[in-house]
């Protein structure tokens, strides 16, 4: 499956990019499991299908990452992101949330997982063949862990890194 | 698949009569178009003790428990939490099918409002279910009249509408 291979891309492309890195300095995350091509140009299908499905005034910026093409934009002041397949398909919609809209399901089960630990940033994301997931930012003691959740409770841990 | 045999189950079970047919309450007819409520069945105790697992011994609870044809057998716990009614749906061993609630029509996100007006123009949504399941993006069950229908239709946030029942509305002048 296509999107086995970009499931985490979110977790990490939006979880560090809008994370409020604290160094400031350029963002490791999608380093890790994708590189953002530069000067690469969004597909004409993929953009029609960003317009049709938000309308052409929408001020929206685009990454393409593993062939994923990510429209992010802003609704509502919200910012969002749609990530299509190359073929305009839409593999998923995600956006920033705060902590405290974490579904009860969900915050409950990761703080049974990192009890003690502080939630620092969240990331819903929705596909179409599994359950919104929530990706989040977390520090363990002395780990820094990218973790998600569905509504579930089902946690997986995709990235433990000790902080320096 | 399994769970394949029951998807119609939430939208029928909680658009067309807010069912919450207790074991010892007669049979619910809407459950006669997809499946046949179990009379007399007592609740698996693996999942009754799931149940209160998860949800704590003090919540009260009421149990039905379904089957269909291909004799799947689905049990519902219905319970109250904060106010809101919700239900979980479980397989005879355990695992969870899915969870759902009704919520109110304005609750529904925007893709789903797109879809289904997009789809039935005039449309008027009456009632609304969502349903999460573990293996698929949560699923809105709306109960829409049109004009000359009513139908009980679900919509993703992802564009794809579903119609699962569709009757004529029958005009008194008729």
């Amino acid at each position: 499956m296509k999107k086995n291979v970009i499931f985490l891309l979110m977790a990490f492309a939006t979880l560090n990019l809008t994370a409020r890195t604290p160094a400031g300095g350029p963002d490791p995350g999608p380093a890790i499991f994708a590189k953002a091509p530069t000067g690469e140009k969004v597909s004409p299908l993929i953009e029609a299908k960003f317009k049709k499905q938000y309308g052409p005034i929408v001020n929206v910026s685009w990454k393409i990452i593993n062939d994923i093409s990510i429209a992010t934009f802003t609704e509502q002041n919200t910012q969002r992101d749609v990530f299509y397949y190359n073929d305009g398909e839409t593999f998923g919609f995600g956006k920033p949330i705060d902590k405290d809209e974490l579904p009860k399901v969900v915050s409950e089960s990761l703080n049974k997982r990192f009890s003690g630990a502080t939630i620092q940033v969240v990331y819903e994301f929705k596909t179409t063949d599994s359950p919104t997931r929530y990706y989040a930012r977390i520090i363990a003691g002395s780990h820094l862990v990218i973790a998600s959740a569905n509504e579930f409770g089902d946690i997986t841990v995709s990235q433990r890194q000790k902080i320096k | 698949m399994k769970k394949n045999v029951i998807f119609l189950l939430p939208a029928f079970l909680s658009l067309s009569l807010f069912a919450k047919t207790t074991l010892s309450e007669a049979q619910n007819p809407v459950f006669g178009l997809f499946a046949k409520t179990l009379k007399g069945g007592k609740v698996n105790p693996v999942i009754e003790s799931k149940f209160k697992q998860q949800y704590g011994n003090l919540v009260n609870v009421s149990w039905s428990i379904i089957d269909d044809l291909s004799d799947v057998h689905i049990t519902i716990a219905t319970f109250t939490v904060d106010g809101v009614e919700s239900e979980v749906y479980y397989y005879d061993d355990g695992e969870i099918f899915g969870v759902g609630k009704s919520i109110k029509r304005d609750l529904l996100p925007e893709n789903v409002v797109k879809s289904l007006n997009a789809r039935f123009r005039s449309g008027v949504i009456q009632t609304a279910y969502e349903f999460k399941e573990r293996s698929s993006s949560t699923r809105y069950y709306v109960r829409l009249v049109t004009p000359r229908h009513t139908m009980i239709v679900s919509a993703n946030e992802f564009g794809d509408t579903k119609v699962y029942q569709k009757e004529k509305l029958k005009h008194i002048f008729e």
